[in-house]
């Protein structure tokens, strides 16, 4: 049930992976509500990728996709520089809208989505593994 | 892939069709199109009845519409589906955009 991909980590290739995500989801019969989820998961922390970890030099975002029983596991590796999405502050969802900043919720959305997050820093590499169950 | 479709009501009015995908990739054209119009209205109508998905991007601009709009203005969210509703829940956007 293993599905990876290695793309250049760029914006424009955003379409190419989610595409590829809905292919799979598709062969794996997984409802809607979850696919859209699991896409938001993967819109984040690939657009983190591509806007942050090499700068302006080019480099490759590789995604992983398993499925095992009721779990689905999301991992991604980048040779970028060190960035933790786990160490964020999450944003006060309880503030005004004068008071509330435009930015930052990308991570919290993912931590709010999956099961469960690690994240490892192994040969110079990024590697954040995403976990979702299929109720 | 997203689709946007304006409709002007007088002078003051704008409603906006939005179908598809908010995204990293449509987002942008959305801002494109809504940007120039939100200091001469003073209504904003976002229908999404036809939008399936929203991403941080996506919500990232509405809430930068709805500031932009509120010192003289008014918008509403119209149509939203169950699952595209419980993606604002989840970041609290239910309690500082007027959805119905």
């Amino acid at each position: 049930m293993l599905n990876t991909l290695e793309l250049k980590a760029s914006i424009e290739n955003f379409a190419q992976l989610s595409d590829r995500w809905h292919n799979i989801a598709a062969s794996w019969d997984l409802n809607s509500a979850l696919i859209n989820k699991i896409d938001v998961c993967l819109e984040e922390i690939y657009v983190n990728i591509a806007s942050y970890a090499y700068d302006d030099k080019e480099g490759t975002a590789k995604i992983s996709f398993d499925k095992q029983d009721n779990e689905i596991t999301l991992k991604f590796e980048d040779e970028g520089i060190y960035y933790n999405p786990l160490q964020k502050e999450d944003p006060d969802i309880t503030l005004s809208l004068e008071e509330r900043p435009i930015g930052g919720l990308g991570i919290f959305m993912v931590k709010e989505i999956s099961k469960d997050i690690e994240y490892k820093r192994e040969d110079n590499k990024n590697i954040l593994i995403l976990k979702f169950g299929i109720d | 892939m997203s689709n946007i479709e304006k409709k002007k009501f007088g002078t003051e009015e704008l409603l906006v069709k939005l179908s598809g995908r908010i995204d990293v990739t449509s987002t942008p054209e959305i801002e494109q199109e809504v940007n120039p119009e939100l200091d001469s209205i003073s209504y904003l109508t976002i229908d999404m009845g036809d939008v399936n998905y929203i991403s941080s991007v996506g919500l990232r601009a509405f809430l930068s519409f709805q500031k932009k709009i509120t010192p003289n203005g008014q918008m509403r969210i119209v149509n939203i589906k169950p699952e595209v509703l419980e993606i604002f829940k989840m970041v609290g956007f239910d309690k500082v955009l007027n959805i119905n």
